[in-house]
């Protein structure tokens, strides 16, 4: 770690959890003093943690509804992801042939597809589930197609060597050794997930929470929109790093 | 029990020939150096025994059978020791014999065995990135040594280490060598551990690859590296060796 | 000149395979939009159509492109100049690095499409909201990298510096900043995909403007046709741009090219 403006005496001694919370606190303090002059534009904390006991229940069964659609999306994405980016990584027709929709759809926002997809499915479970495969499966795809490609041909020249086959030399060397990369990918890819679902929510949704934060801003009510905005942050929070934890896991040979 | 015979090797259809006509033998229990100057094809020549690569022209034999595919009766160490880092030390010497079927138990028992053999009793369950250079490579070592092969290939075993820790795996190879009676064709392109190790050292010289000269190396088993080195002939025959790959040098 | 060869019948392999790939897909798309309703679905011949028409004849196709692209360049260049700064402030200040850090982290997690209801109370529905989304979309994930970046340059380097007396500024600027560059770039790459998302995540969900604005008009009036053309236009910018950033990227990295 290099610091080149090294804090002197004071913070030295401070320990940073307790400059965190600090920081936190007067934070939340300046935003209750501010939101309570002006409540129409921010709210003020207590105001927000009022109205977010109040619309619980609502809250809880939009997050519900909203996290189905996920999960499902989610997991045919890393299910898919990883069989395409497989199979592109080592099969060169697969690779040469789907390359060019790879690149084009991993750069363009799938949020452009959402009229059509609604066209082609309407407007139910299936098309949030369908918004959040398309925004999550190309990472999954990338991430997973540079793992493979990554994993040392010297050690598939070793598994070789002590006469693996074909699949012996798949299970012992290329999926262990592609899951630090896949899970780069599973990473991006949740988030992905939950964009893709409330963007399929905001859009034509009629429940969940993107037409749950839809509603309240409708009515400028800023007290109830920012409890489940920021609910969602901390769900983001929580699933990286529990995928982080599951990472460390599954694959403790990592430093 | 090996014979290679007029081995050519390209890289591709009309590219350079990369192995000239090599002609060599290994009997059994004879530990054969491969000594030459970076790019004179001894480590294709070995990958070509191995079966990893294929050969352009000529045949390999092992016990008079052709040999053209990796098998049980070859295992190969690597310069940069190719352990799984996924694996444990005791399931990265057990992986040879999982491949080719060994049940669990058994195969644990014999890789404990080995780490056993190379001193590594207490690291079973580290992963290579916790150990040191030296121990990963006596970890190659034991993953070969286990799956009990007739012939063992060495790509320049201990050349990613430190001159300390290769001296000392030097007399440990020359101890297992004799005390399990192992036929080994060794790549290596220092003089000294080609003299200090092997029966016998076949020179190559480069472009094409080819087999310059054959030296036997006088020196009684067990040996060990100090009476070696203050030999006379070790001085006589280095610098043999020496003077040829010098002007070998010269010559491109 | 075998390789030359092989790689040239490798090359003429690989177009094929693509080019007939994809009049396979085109041909299936067509067939199987044929008999519909022009309403519900498009067979690409007429798209072609659409596309030459609103290109060239009506024109329209450019000024929202122009739109679009004004807004997201604007956006995405502040948040490059706030993430930058921010980032190398907290990566050069251990406070400034503990009172930020919590709200770097929440409002990268953050979907930031979750916030349009909250921009809309505090700007109306209004063009600025895009620049807003663009610059929350896409300045963590710049602060987060380049804050990493520069908080774990190698200290041997820095010492290397140190050791030719170079002063504080000469060090940031030739050792910390050259170092931080690969991870500057990652946050660079991820905050520019999460700008055009921004953009037209906006434009589509609230202010109906640009070319995501154009997807939905024509989706609305049952112009499936039509609707194909921003569509078109919006994967070319988001490639195109995609493209320019990963060259900047490699002439701004020439010697890690130069070491493969």
């Amino acid at each position: 770690m290099t610091n080149l403006a090294p804090e002197s005496g004071l913070l030295a001694r401070v320990p940073p959890r307790l400059v965190r919370i600090a920081s936190v606190v007067v934070v939340v303090l300046a935003w209750e003093i501010a939101g309570r002059a002006a409540p129409r534009w921010a709210s003020y904390p207590t105001e927000v943690a009022a109205a977010f006991m109040d619309n619980l229940d609502r809250i809880i069964d939009a997050f519900i509804e909203t996290f189905k659609a996920v999960g499902v999306g989610y997991a045919i994405s890393v299910a898919g992801g990883v069989l395409i980016g497989f199979g592109m990584a080592r099969i060169r027709v697969v690779k040469v042939a789907l390359d060019p929709y790879v690149a084009v759809l991993y750069s363009t926002p799938r949020i452009t597809l959402i009229p059509l997809a609604i066209l082609l499915i309407g407007i139910g479970f299936n098309l949030r589930v369908l918004m959040s495969v398309l925004a999550s499966i190309f990472p999954m795809i990338i991430n997973t197609y540079a793992a493979v490609d990554s994993v040392s041909a010297e050690l598939e020249e070793t598994a070789r060597s002590f006469t693996a086959s074909r699949w012996s030399i798949t299970r012992t060397v290329l999926i262990p050794g592609a899951i630090p990369g896949i899970f780069v990918g599973m990473r991006v890819g949740i988030i992905r997930a939950l964009v893709g679902v409330i963007v399929a929510e905001m859009t034509a949704g009629a429940a969940g929470v993107g037409a749950l934060l839809l509603v309240f801003g409708r009515f400028f009510q800023s007290e109830k929109l920012f409890g489940p905005v920021l609910l969602l942050g901390f769900m983001s929070i929580l699933m990286t790093r529990g995928l982080s934890l599951l990472e460390r896991k599954l694959a403790p040979w990592q430093d | 029990m090996l014979s290679i015979r007029s081995v050519d090797k390209r890289f591709s259809l009309d590219g350079p020939l990369v192995l000239d006509r090599i002609n060599m033998e290994v009997r059994n229990g004879e530990f054969v150096s491969l000594l030459g100057p970076s790019g004179c094809g001894k480590t294709t020549l070995l990958k070509i025994v191995a079966g990893l690569l294929p050969a352009t022209g000529g045949e390999v034999y092992l016990e008079g059978k052709e040999s053209t595919e990796p098998s049980r009766e070859k295992a190969m160490v690597f310069q940069h020791f190719n352990l799984l880092p996924w694996r444990t030390a005791i399931n990265n010497v057990a992986y040879g014999l999982e491949v080719q079927g060994v049940a669990k138990a058994e195969r644990l028992e014999t890789a404990a065995r080995f780490l056993k053999l190379l001193d590594l009793e207490g690291y079973e369950d580290h992963y290579p990135s916790q150990i040191s250079g030296g121990m990963k490579q006596r970890v190659g070592l034991a993953r070969a040594l286990a799956t009990e092969p007739r012939l063992m290939l060495m790509d320049e075993p201990f050349g990613a280490l430190d001159a300390l820790t290769r001296e000392y795996l030097q007399d440990e190879l020359a101890r297992i060598a004799a005390s399990q009676d192992l036929t080994v064709l060794f790549v290596t392109h220092s003089i000294d551990e080609a003299i200090y190790l092997s029966d016998r050292i076949v020179v190559m010289g480069n472009n094409p690859g080819r087999i310059l000269v054959e030296y036997p190396v006088p020196f009684e088993r067990p040996r060990t590296s100090t009476v070696v080195r203050a030999d006379p002939r070790f001085a006589e025959l280095r610098n043999q060796v020496w003077v040829l790959l010098e002007e070998e040098k010269s010559k491109r | 000149m075998a390789r030359l060869k092989l790689e040239r019948r490798r090359a003429i392999f690989d177009w094929s395979l693509r080019i007939g790939f994809a009049i396979v897909l085109l041909v299936a798309w067509e067939l199987s939009t044929r008999a519909q309703s022009r309403a519900l679905a498009a067979p690409p011949s007429e798209i072609l159509i659409a596309f030459w028409e609103l290109t060239f004849i009506e024109g329209v196709i450019f000024s929202e492109t122009l739109v679009t692209a004004r807004a997201f360049f604007m956006g995405y260049g502040a948040a490059i100049a706030i993430g930058l700064l921010v980032g190398m402030l907290m990566g050069r200040s251990r406070l400034a690095e503990y009172v930020l850090e919590p709200y770097v982290t929440l409002m990268y997690a953050l979907p930031s499409i979750a916030l349009i209801p909250v921009l809309v109370i505090w700007f109306g529905i209004n063009d600025r909201i895009r620049i807003v989304l663009v610059i929350l979309a896409s300045v963590f994930p710049i602060i987060y990298n380049t804050a990493t970046g520069v908080k774990n340059v190698d200290e041997e380097l820095v010492e290397v510096g140190k050791s030719f007396c170079a002063t504080r500024r000469k060090i940031a600027t030739s050792i910390v900043l050259p170092a931080a560059l690969p991870l500057i770039f990652a946050g660079l790459r991820i905050g520019l995909s999460h700008a055009l998302v921004g953009v037209i995540g906006a434009e589509i969900i609230v202010v109906i403007t640009g070319l995501g604005g154009l997807v939905i008009r024509y989706a609305d009036n049952f112009q499936m046709a039509n609707m194909f053309v921003p569509i078109i236009f919006i994967a070319t910018l988001a490639v195109l741009i995609t493209a320019g950033m990963n060259r900047f990227q490699t002439v701004f990295r020439r010697w890690e090219v130069q070491d493969e």
